[in-house]
């Protein structure tokens, strides 16, 4: 097969079992999709061809950012939920960096991860981009992990358990460590 | 829903999200137990981010392409086999890119078995045959034999 210049010769393969209707449908489709957002086409029923318009990366994933006292110890609490992925990454990165931006002198930054249903590679690099900015700023950043299978597995499998700094709880994380 | 899986994305930053919840609608519609359909979401999820952030960086954007189906073993059990497809360019993994060379181990280490290659029908795309560990399935969730479907290996 010659090498195709674009993508449009991967629609026509897609295709090809389609008559010239079918075809102005995918081309049309294909500007669609081009045009704005993302759109899903099922290449197995073209009858059940339909948008799917992707959801927005602050439904995908919502994180706030609290300030907590316990025992007189005194942190600023970046509460992610959702899922990191490509899309997602970002926003944490951009969280956590306000989070330094804002953070008091007697206070620690800590990254909630419990209520994240899914974490990549993305997300994992990029919670060992924000450790390594965190030591060149000489700030503590403590990472909060319970055993959410999602969240721990990937740290526990690409060996960042060692890497981060991990506790199972804010109330954990909050504690001064020797 | 007990099709094989076919879907056709355009290589955007929101498609892993939209292939995740296709794929665990069209696992969970096979009553996959919940710890391995986790495990084939987030392996399947890594080779579409791999396509979407590395395929189409010297051209023009394209599809990346995710078609699943159930196999069964000699054994008599099942596993998911998956293949994640582009168009674009194959390279080789940048040394300076963590993100990838996290993301093949983490799909080594949910699969039973990954293989990253070139479809024998396109000369520059490429493709992550993925296959999931094998487990039983209960006769409840295979239910019909002419839903229990076999990937056309292609």
């Amino acid at each position: 097969m010659a090498e195709p210049p674009s993508c449009w010769p991967n629609i026509l393969s897609l295709a090809l079992p389609l008559s010239l209707a079918d075809m102005a449908t995918y081309r049309v489709l294909f500007e669609v999709r081009y045009g704005a957002g993302v759109h899903e086409s099922d290449v197995g029923d073209p009858n059940s061809v339909f948008d799917a318009q992707g959801p927005p990366a602050e439904q995908v994933v919502r994180i706030d950012t609290a300030r907590v006292v316990h025992d007189r110890a005194k942190a600023l609490v970046v509460t992610v939920a959702g899922e990191i992925d490509l899309l997602t990454v970002k926003r944490l990165c951009f969280a956590v960096s306000a989070g330094f931006d804002q953070l008091g002198d007697d206070e620690i930054l800590i990254v909630d991860l419990t209520g994240v249903t899914f974490l990549g590679s993305p997300g994992l690099q990029a919670l060992v981009d924000v450790t390594n900015a965190a030591r060149r700023r000489r700030e503590p950043l403590r990472i909060v992990v319970d055993q959410n299978r999602p969240v721990i597995r990937p740290i526990q499998i690409t060996g960042l358990d060692s890497v981060l700094a991990l506790f199972d709880t804010v109330e954990h994380a909050m504690q001064p460590t020797s | 829903m007990r099709r094989p899986l076919q879907l056709a994305l355009p290589a955007d930053p929101v498609t892993p999200s939209v292939v995740r919840q296709r794929l665990r609608e069209w696992l969970a519609a096979w009553s996959w137990p919940a710890d391995q359909l986790d495990d084939i979401v987030l392996a399947v999820s890594e080779a579409v981010s791999n396509s979407v952030e590395h395929a189409y960086l010297h051209q023009p954007s394209g599809m990346v392409e995710v078609r699943g189906g159930i196999e069964t073993t000699p054994h008599r059990q099942h596993r998911v086999m998956i293949i994640v497809r582009d168009h674009g360019c194959w390279r080789a993994p940048p040394s300076d890119h963590e993100n990838r060379r996290r993301g093949i181990p983490l799909m080594r280490a949910y699969m039973d078995s990954v293989t990253i290659g070139q479809p024998p029908d396109d000369p520059i795309g490429t493709w992550v045959v993925l296959r999931s560990k094998a487990i039983p399935l209960s006769h409840d969730a295979l239910g019909d034999s002419d839903g229990n479907m076999t990937c056309a290996d292609d």
